[in-house]
Order: structure tokens, then sequence, then C-alpha cells
């Protein structure tokens, strides 16, 4: 039993650090327009099918086929943010955030239909990052490097700061200086940058199918419950612990089990923990 | 035309109610200009127009002799206005550096330089600058939210109801800073529901009812007028 869930840790940690990933790009886009985009993982989804696509056209034999493909991935799926921002959000700003659920809904439906429309509703297997070396460590390694990214650019650089400024008072951050608009467009192609990225690397493992969506996007959503809600860094920790517990029910029990199980945790941390399991409560209201 | 901002027959409407009804208003530059009046006047909604979130229905608002009522938030803050609103608005889970250096413009030496500035003028910032704001006093989250209003340099500078709250020994040091600024050369437009140090601190003084401008003229002669006794009343 333990010998089972120690020899499943790189797969696992793997997996939490990618849904970390698509956990990160979720809460940057509700922090930046306090609205839940419901096509996040269908950006994700996409990212996977890019990756699939590009890696297609490249020779066979190559020593780091899913590592040549990222900054494809990378862009095309920045792109898909910016478009889902064009289509879903810019037209509803004015209007209450209920809009933007249903618009992203929407959008989300038209990704997946299109793509399946595109190239078949079929499982897809996504390239190796680097098929001489264990996928799991190179999994890690990569999320890792973006969200350390992520970290640098939030905290350290003026456009981070200005980007968390925006999130917590939109019109007071105008009033200082602050692009409002310029900061929700980079938070949709960075969200949509790190969904494309959590694509590529769970396409290798978990394959590509076009209805992943739905699932990635509601473990966005629990990850972002348990890290307390706009918590960026909770939310890529709730994400970790997704995946840790899924795995080690899943083992223990049964998949289906573990996905019940994940449910009513989150149940009971809306009940009894509804600032998430991290932190505190105070530093949210100065 | 005088330097700093001015209100010429300003109206504005919000949710079918007239907020502002024809207001005319100086705030000359190197002065300190107080706006009295209960709470519910229109003291925060004039100093928002100036910073353009409040639709004009009438008149305009003008920086020295420009109209500012084509340009949008971003495009006034560039002219030098700058607004240090109710309640003060920091982010509560930054710093105070960040805090700052999110409000200076430029690139990273003028934010170096804007905020080196700022340290030197609030040493009790400067004091502070690792912490977070939400962990700040009541008086040192104020003089944050006046040093981030000050930090782009401003020409004219909208501080509503700063006093609100504060110790007595916060409230002198805020008058200080606030005499200081004025005599830099800025227009300071200050909006006080409590009168006695707003006029203290002032150079002009304008009592706002109902959205109305119902008087104006020097600290000394607003204060034992009856326009500010029934104005306070509301």
């Amino acid at each position: 039993m333990i010998e089972t869930a120690l020899h499943l840790l790189p797969s696992t940690l793997a997996l939490g650090a990618s849904y970390a990933l698509v956990a990160l790009g979720f809460v940057l886009v509700i922090n930046a327009v306090g609205a839940v985009n419901f096509a996040h993982g269908e950006l994700v989804m996409l990212g996977g099918v890019i990756a699939v696509g590009i890696a297609s056209v490249l020779p066979d034999g190559l020593a780091a086929p899913g590592l040549i493909v990222l900054p494809g991935v990378l862009l095309a799926s920045a792109a898909a943010g910016l478009g889902l921002a064009a289509l879903a959000y810019l037209p509803l700003r004015r209007a209450p955030p209920v809009n933007i659920f249903i618009s992203t809904i929407a959008v989300g439906l038209i990704i997946q239909h299109g793509v399946t429309a595109g190239v078949g509703p079929e499982p897809r297997l996504g390239p190796p990052l680097a098929p001489g070396l264990d996928q799991s460590t190179m999994v890690i390694m990569v999320a890792g490097v973006a969200i350390a990214a992520v970290h640098l650019l939030l905290s350290r650089s003026q456009f981070g700061r200005m980007l968390r400024a925006a999130a917590q008072d939109p019109d007071m951050a105008r009033a200082i200086g602050v692009p409002v608009g310029l900061t929700i467009a980079a938070s949709f192609a960075l969200a949509g940058a790190l969904a494309g990225t959590a694509g590529l690397l769970l396409s290798n493992q978990y394959f590509v199918t076009p209805s992943d969506g739905a699932n990635l996007m509601l473990k966005a959503y629990i990850a972002v419950v348990i890290g307390g809600w706009g918590r960026i860094w909770g939310a890529a920790a709730g994400a970790v612990l997704i995946a840790v517990f899924e795995t080690l029910i899943a083992v223990w029990l049964s998949y289906a089990v573990a996905e019940a199980a994940l449910y009513l945790a989150v149940f009971a941390i809306l009940a009894f923990r509804p600032q998430g399991l991290f932190g505190d409560t105070e530093g949210r209201r100065a | 035309m005088i330097a700093g901002l001015s209100f010429r027959q300003v109206s504005a409407r919000l949710s079918g109610r007239d907020v502002l009804s024809d207001i005319s208003l100086a705030a000359p530059a190197g002065q300190v200009t107080a706006l009295l009046g209960a709470n519910g006047a229109g003291k925060s909604t004039l100093l928002r127009s100036a910073m353009g979130f409040v639709p004009l229905r009438g008149g305009s608002v003008l920086l020295d002799a420009t109209p500012l009522d084509r340009m949008p938030v971003e495009a006034r803050v560039r002219a030098g206005i700058s607004w240090c609103p109710e309640g003060r608005r920091l982010v509560p889970a930054m710093t105070v550096t960040e805090n700052l250096a999110v409000a200076c413009p430029g690139g990273a030496p003028a934010r170096c330089r804007g905020l080196a500035e700022m340290f030197a003028r609030f040493p009790g910032l400067a004091a502070k600058r690792a912490d977070l704001a939400w962990q700040l006093s009541g008086g040192q989250q104020q003089m944050l939210a006046l040093a981030r209003a000050m930090i782009s340099r401003p020409r004219v500078l909208l501080l509503d109801e700063p006093s609100l709250g504060l110790a007595p020994a916060v409230l002198d040091e805020l008058s200080d800073q606030v005499r200081m600024i004025a005599a830099e050369g800025t227009a300071v437009l200050l909006s006080e529901a409590h009168p006695a140090w707003a006029l203290a601190c002032a150079d002009h003084a304008a009592v706002l009812v109902r959205g109305q401008l119902v008087a104006e003229g020097t600290p000394a002669e607003i204060a034992g007028s009856k326009a500010l006794s029934d104005g306070l009343l509301g």
C-alpha cells in the first residue's frame, strides 16, 4: 500500500503540478474580471490539441518533441485566451458577472465542438517532453519553471503590481494610472498560456479528448475553493492537494470513489471553512 | 484663467437625482480649498467628477484652461490630477513599497526616485516599507494613501475625507503634509465633513448643500457663517 503510494509519487506530483498550472490561470482571470471563466478547461484541452497538431508535423526521433512544441503551444494558447476575452468578456464587461459565466460556457462549448468537428472525438496521444527522460520528472520541472515565472512576474515586476492592484480595485487602479484594459487582456493571455502548457503536460500521460474541458474546469474550481477564493498560491497548492487526494483514494479504493470523495471534501470545506484551507481570513480587507 | 482646477457650472445626475447642480468653483494652484458639507451633500461626487468617474450633465471641469470632459480617467491622471479617495482604498495585501511603486509613472529609475522622495517626505512610512498595507495603523494608512497620490507629482490633489477616524496627533501631521503640498504649488481640493480641522488647514472654503454651492469665502468668513451650520445639518 505505502509502497504503491511511493511508487506513484512522481506521477501524482506531475498531475498536481499540471493541475496547479490550470488553477493558476483560472484564478488569474477570476481576479482580473471578478467572474468565473467556464471555458478554462477547454483552453487546457485546446493546448493539448495544439501540442498534438504541432508534434504531428515534426520529424520522428527528436530528443525533446514536447519541449520543441512548447513555445508554439504557449503563443497559440495565449492567443486563444485573448480570443476568449474578445468574444466572451469584452462585449459584456459592463454586464453583471453572471452574464460572463454564461458567455464563457458558450465559448467553451464552441471550442469543444469545434475541436470535435475538426479532428474527431477520439483521444489522442500528445508528445512526450523528452522521450529519453522520465516524463513525470520533466512535467514537474516544466510546470515548476512556469509557476516560478508567474510568481516572479506577479511579485517582482511593475506589471505584476499593476495586475494585482487592478484585481483588487479596478477604479482605484485606473486613478493611479494603471491601464486596466491592458491588465485584463494580459490576465486572459497569461491564463491561456498556462492552460495550454498544462494541456501539453497532461497530453502524454492522460491523452487529449475534446470532452476533457468540463472535468479540468471543475478541478480548477475546486482548487480555488480549497485554496481560498481569489488566492493565487492557495489555488496552486489546492491543485496539488487534489492530485494527491485523487491518487491516494484511487489506489486505496477506486477512481470513481476518489472523484466522489473529492466532491464530498469540497462540500465539507465550503460548509466548515469557506475561506479555504490555507491562510487567514484577515488581510483580504484593510 | 487661473492655474489649477476649475469647475464651471457643473451638473450631474445619478439614479434620477440631481447630485450636483450648477457648481462653479476654483481650486487654485498653491492653495488648499476646503469643500465642506454634510454626508451626501455631493462633496465626494464633485471630486469624482474631476477624476472622470461621474458623467456630467452640464458644465465643464478644467485643468488650467484645458477642459477635461472628453478625457478618460487614465488621461486625467497623466495630465496631473490625483485622487486620494475616502476610505484610502490601498491594496491591503501589498507592501507599503509596492502600493507606492504601482502608482509611480515611468521606468525603474523613476520609480526608485519617486520612492526615495516619498520615504524622505513620510519618514513614518519609510520605517514600515516592508509591511503589508493592512497591517498599518489608520494614520499610517492615510499617509500611505497620500504618498501614493503624490508619487506621480500631480498638479491637482483631490483629497477626500482624509481626517476620518484619525487621532489628533495624526491630524497635525496630516495638516503639515497638506500645507507643504500646497506650498510646492499643487492645487489641493479637500473635502471634509468635519470643518474645524479642514478650515484650519485651508486658504479658501466652500459649503455644499444637497448638490448646491451655498457659500464661499475665507476660512474665517465660512467658520462663523450660517451657511456652514445649516450645511452641516444637511
